[in-house]
C-alpha cells in the first residue's frame, strides 16, 4: 500500500497560539482517515493546511511523494467539501460541479461526462439546472461532495460536512459517504468532532488534542487500547479508578499485565502497552460495558458496592453503582442477557469485571 | 394576540402623525408634479390640464439651453458613477478582504467622512484646492469634484454586500483551481454585483441633482441642470421648470427603485441560513 499523504513534524502557530505543535502522521491511499476531536484541537486547521489556505510554520507535508506545503490552493490536487457547503450561489447545479473542471482546463465533453457521471453518483440527476438555494440541506451537501469530486482529485478534505444535517439525514449520509469514496477509491480525509461518525466511517482515526496527535489507529484499537487518559475519556464513556502498581509482567511481545491496588478496595490487572515500574500510580480503566452486575455473594464479584441510579436506555441499562470509597462506576448492562440482574436503587451489589478489557493508564 | 400591545400602530395619534409628517414631505413635490401640466403661466392658479411646459422644455426657447445643461449632467453623471463605482468597489475589497493592517480604521473614516462634513464646507474647500493648484474651473473640475464626492455613497451598498460574502466561496473556488483573478470574475464579482449596482445607481442620482458642490466649482459658462434651474429660478418661477422638476423626479424615482429591486434579489447567503 502507498502512501497518499505524509505530514512530518508540521508545527502552526499563530502570533501567540500553537495551532499544530509537531505533527506527523501517514496516510495510505485509498484510506478513509479521520481527524477526530474536540473544538479547538487543531483538526480544522490540519485540514486547511493540507488544503493550502493556511500556511505552515515549520515541517511539511508531501501528498504522493510531491512536497505541497508551499505550494497555493489552486496549484495541489486536493479538493474540499466545506462545513457549509459554499456551493457559488448563482450557478446551477451542473455548474457548480463543472467549474473545477473548467478551470482545471478539460476538454468540453470531458466535462459533460464527468458532470453527468458525478449527478448520477449523488443521485441529483434532474436537479442539474436549479440552484443551489432550491435545494435541501441533504441534496447541498451532495452537491459539494459531487463539485469536489469531479476535477478526480488526489485527495479530498471534508470539514465535518455532516454537522449541518439533521440526525436522521446525518446517519444515512455517513454510509452514502463510506459507500462513495469506496467506490470512486479516492483517499479521503474527514474532520469531525463526532466520535460515532469518525467510529462509523474510517479506516482510520487520529484522535487529536491541544494541537497534537493523541493516538492514530483504526476505531478498534483506538476504542478498546487507548493510548493515553485523553484518548480513554474522549471516544465513548470510560471508568477510571485510581490506583498504584504493584507488578508487571510482558504477557506478549507487545502487551504487559499490570497487577494495580485501587486504594483500600481490591487487587485487580489491567493490560498496559509498556512495563510499568511498581509503585506508579495511574488509573486502571475499563468501559462500562466490560462491568457487570452480579449478586454481592457472587465468587466473581471483584468489587462491591450500591445501586445508586438506573437508567433504562432501550437496548442497554446503565447503571450506576458507588463504590464503598465513595466512587461512582457506570455499568452498563444489555437488555436481551437472560441471567442479567435486575438491580434495585440502594442495594448491595456485586461487580464483575472482564479483566482482559481493564488497561492501566499512568497519569 | 399577546403582541398585541406592541404593535406601534395601536399607540393613539401614531396615524395621524404618520399622515402628517407623509404630507410634509410629498405634498410640495406633489404640487410641483401637478402644476407642470397646468395650462396657464400662473404657477398658484389651476387652468385645466395641459402638457404645453413639456412642449416648452423640448421645442421652447429655451430648448438649447437646458438640452446643454442636462447633457452636462447625464454625462458628468455616468463618468462619476462610474469612475466612483471602480474606486469604491477597490476600496471595499481593500477594507473586508484583507487581514488588519495600520491605518484601516483611519482610512475607513476618511472613507465615510465626506458623507458627515457639510457640503458646502466641502465645496469651499475644493473650491479653493483648484484655484490653489490653478486648475482651470469648467466640466473635468466639475467632474472630479463629483467622482470625490460619489465615492462614499457608492462604498456603502457594494461594501455592504461584500461584508455578507464569506470568504470560504473564494476559497472553494481557489481550491477548484481558480486563480485569483478568476476566483474574484467568476465568483465574488457576480455576488458583489448587486451591491455594485446599487452603489453605482446612487453615485449616478447622487451626482445628478447635485447643487452646492457644482456651483462652486463649475465656474463661469456652463451649467448643469441643477444649476441651470436655479439660474432659472432666480428669475422667477415659470411652469416649464416644474416640467423640469418633474422629469428630473421621475428619472430619480426609477434610479431609485432600480437600485432597490437589485439589492434585494438573491442573498449569497440565503442558502446557507441555519
Amino acid at each position: 500500500m502507498s502512501i497518499a499523504v505524509a505530514v512530518d513534524q508540521l508545527s502552526k502557530h499563530y502570533a501567540d497560539v500553537i495551532a499544530l505543535n509537531n505533527v506527523s502522521l501517514s496516510i495510505n491511499d485509498q484510506e478513509f482517515f479521520t481527524l477526530l476531536g474536540p473544538s479547538g484541537c487543531g483538526k480544522t486547521t490540519l485540514l486547511r493546511v493540507i488544503a493550502g489556505f493556511e500556511s505552515v510554520s515549520s515541517g511539511s507535508v508531501h501528498l504522493h511523494g510531491k512536497p505541497i506545503a508551499n505550494l497555493p490552493a489552486n496549484k495541489r490536487s486536493v479538493n474540499t467539501v466545506f462545513q457549509h457547503y459554499s456551493l457559488f450561489p448563482h450557478m446551477s447545479v451542473a455548474d457548480n460541479i463543472k467549474f473545477g473542471m473548467q478551470m482545471k482546463g478539460s476538454t468540453a465533453s470531458h466535462i459533460e461526462s464527468r458532470c453527468k457521471q458525478m449527478l448520477e453518483l449523488v443521485q441529483l440527476g434532474e436537479f442539474a439546472n436549479r440552484k443551489p438555494a432550491q435545494l435541501s440541506g441533504g441534496q447541498q451537501q451532495r452537491v459539494a461532495l459531487a463539485r469536489a469530486l469531479a476535477p478526480e482529485p488526489e485527495l479530498l478534505l471534508l470539514d465535518e460536512p455532516l454537522s449541518a444535517l439533521d440526525l436522521k439525514l446525518r446517519q444515512a449520509m455517513r454510509l452514502e459517504l463510506k459507500q462513495i469514496q469506496q467506490e470512486t477509491g479516492i483517499t479521503f480525509i474527514f474532520v469531525t468532532h463526532d466520535q460515532e461518525e469518525a467510529l462509523t466511517m474510517s479506516d482510520r482515526i487520529a484522535v487529536m488534542s491541544n494541537g497534537e496527535v493523541q493516538q492514530i489507529g483504526d476505531a478498534h484499537t483506538i476504542y478498546e487500547q487507548p493510548r493515553n487518559r485523553f484518548v480513554a475519556d474522549f471516544i465513548g464513556e470510560i471508568n477510571m479508578l485510581d490506583c498504584e502498581v504493584l507488578s508487571s509482567s510482558a504477557s506478549t511481545d507487545t502487551q504487559y499485565t499490570v497487577a494495580c491496588d485501587i486504594t483500600g478496595l481490591a487487587q485487580l490487572t489491567a493490560n498496559a502497552d509498556q512495563s510499568v515500574t511498581p509503585g506508579t500510580q495511574g488509573s486502571l480503566c475499563i468501559r462500562p460495558e466490560r462491568l457487570q452486575l452480579l449478586a454481592a455473594d457472587h465468587p466473581d464479584a471483584k468489587l462491591l458496592g450500591t445501586v445508586d441510579q438506573l437508567v433504562y436506555l432501550g437496548t442497554d441499562t446503565q447503571t450506576t453503582v458507588v463504590l464503598n470509597n465513595g466512587i461512582k462506576l457506570l455499568v452498563r448492562s444489555s437488555n436481551n442477557a437472560t441471567q442479567h440482574i435486575v438491580a434495585q436503587s440502594g442495594e448491595k451489589i456485586g461487580i464483575g469485571i472482564d479483566t482482559m478489557a481493564a488497561r492501566f493508564l499512568d497519569n | 394576540m399577546a403582541s398585541i400591545n406592541t404593535n406601534i400602530k395601536h399607540y393613539p395619534g401614531f396615524l395621524a402623525v404618520t399622515v402628517f409628517c407623509l404630507f410634509l414631505l410629498y405634498a410640495p413635490l406633489l404640487v410641483v408634479m401637478v402644476y407642470s401640466f397646468n395650462d396657464s403661466l400662473s404657477i398658484v392658479k389651476w387652468e385645466g390640464f395641459s402638457l404645453r411646459w413639456y412642449h416648452d422644455v423640448f421645442n421652447g426657447k429655451e430648448t438649447a439651453k437646458y438640452k446643454t445643461a442636462a447633457w452636462n449632467s447625464i454625462s458628468i453623471a455616468v463618468m462619476a458613477a462610474t469612475a466612483a463605482t471602480i474606486i469604491a468597489t477597490l476600496a471595499a475589497l481593500g477594507m473586508n478582504r484583507s487581514a488588519q493592517w495600520r491605518g484601516k480604521s483611519a482610512s475607513f473614516a476618511l472613507i465615510n467622512l465626506p458623507l458627515m462634513v457639510p457640503e458646502i464646507v466641502t465645496a469651499v474647500a475644493t473650491l479653493i484646492f483648484f484655484s490653489a493648484i490653478g486648475f482651470k474651473t469648467g466640466y473635468t473640475s466639475i467632474l472630479i469634484a463629483h467622482i470625490v464626492f460619489c465615492i462614499p455613497f457608492a462604498y456603502l451598498p457594494i461594501s455592504a454586500r461584500l461584508q455578507g460574502i464569506e470568504s470560504s466561496y473564494e476559497q472553494a473556488a481557489m481550491d477548484l483551481y481558480a486563480t485569483r483573478t478568476q476566483a474574484f470574475t467568476k465568483v465574488l464579482m457576480p455576488l458583489m454585483m448587486p451591491g455594485i449596482i446599487s452603489g453605482y445607481l446612487l453615485a449616478f442620482i447622487i451626482s445628478l441633482d447635485d447643487f452646492i458642490i457644482t456651483n462652486f466649482v463649475k465656474g463661469a459658462g456652463i451649467e448643469t441642470l441643477p444649476t441651470a434651474i436655479f439660474g432659472a429660478v432666480k428669475q422667477g418661477i415659470k411652469p416649464n421648470i416644474m416640467a423640469i422638476s418633474t422629469l428630473m423626479l421621475l428619472v430619480s424615482v426609477l434610479f431609485v427603485c432600480i437600485s432597490y429591486m437589485v439589492g434585494r434579489s438573491g442573498s449569497p447567503t440565503s442558502q446557507n441560513s441555519e
